[in-house]
């Protein structure tokens, strides 16, 4: 039930985030916009991303709510150690392959000029992925 | 790591559904490790050897590797 809610509060964000998104778009706010001039149709993008998404979760609930064997196939699914371990294994080849292809694209950036503030945003990022990794990895030393 | 893990159900007249569902596991994990691509967890070992009344070593052989 908890968990319906929260599908649903997602699906209610989503709206939301529609709504601002399209009441910002409307020519009579552009002055408003002059320095976020992208920011409605991010809203909007968003607001698809999570309405959707809430409305696949909210489905899905519904569907276990009313099929207990199928709920539990699913839980047990969820929590299988082949699953997980599937899933972490995947996960970390995304995250190497994901460091290499974000270096490239720095390297890329800096050789054809770009903007200062989106370099160093980006240079941040993926300093900031690093060091959430060290982190773990120091984390999990101790831990394990 | 090689197992006898088939050779058992079969001899208790299990099907993989069903053992799967005593193990709470996937159906997909007990075939992976009959087929011996995926060695369990020692906590599974333990709980596959338990449902069985067997020590793991019965069931699961172990090799070392060169």
């Amino acid at each position: 039930m908890k968990k319906q809610a929260f599908n649903i509060a997602i699906c209610a964000a989503g709206l939301v985030c529609m709504a601002i998104g399209i009441t910002l778009s409307a020519k009579e706010n552009a002055g408003v916009l002059k320095n976020i001039p992208h920011l409605p149709g991010l809203l909007t993008s968003l607001s698809f991303g999570a309405l959707f998404s809430g409305l696949r979760r909210v489905r899905r609930c519904r569907a276990l709510s009313k099929d207990p064997r199928a709920a539990k196939e699913f839980e047990i699914a969820a929590k299988d150690e082949r699953n997980a371990a599937i899933r972490d294994k995947a996960k970390a080849q995304a995250f190497d392959f994901m460091l290499a292809a974000y270096a490239a694209m720095l390297m890329l950036l800096l050789l054809t000029n770009a903007e200062t503030f989106a370099l160093g945003v980006l240079t941040i990022v993926y300093l900031l992925f690093i060091a959430i990794y060290v982190y773990c990895a120091s984390k999990y030393q101790k831990k394990m | 790591m090689k197992n006898r893990l088939e050779e058992i159900r079969k001899q208790r007249g299990l099907r993989q559904e069903e053992l799967a569902e005593a193990l709470l596991v996937s159906r997909q994990t007990v075939g992976s490790l009959e087929n011996g691509r995926y060695n369990p967890s020692i906590l599974l070992a333990f709980k596959i050897a338990r449902y069985f009344g067997m020590c793991i070593e019965d069931i699961f052989i172990y090799e070392e590797e060169n």
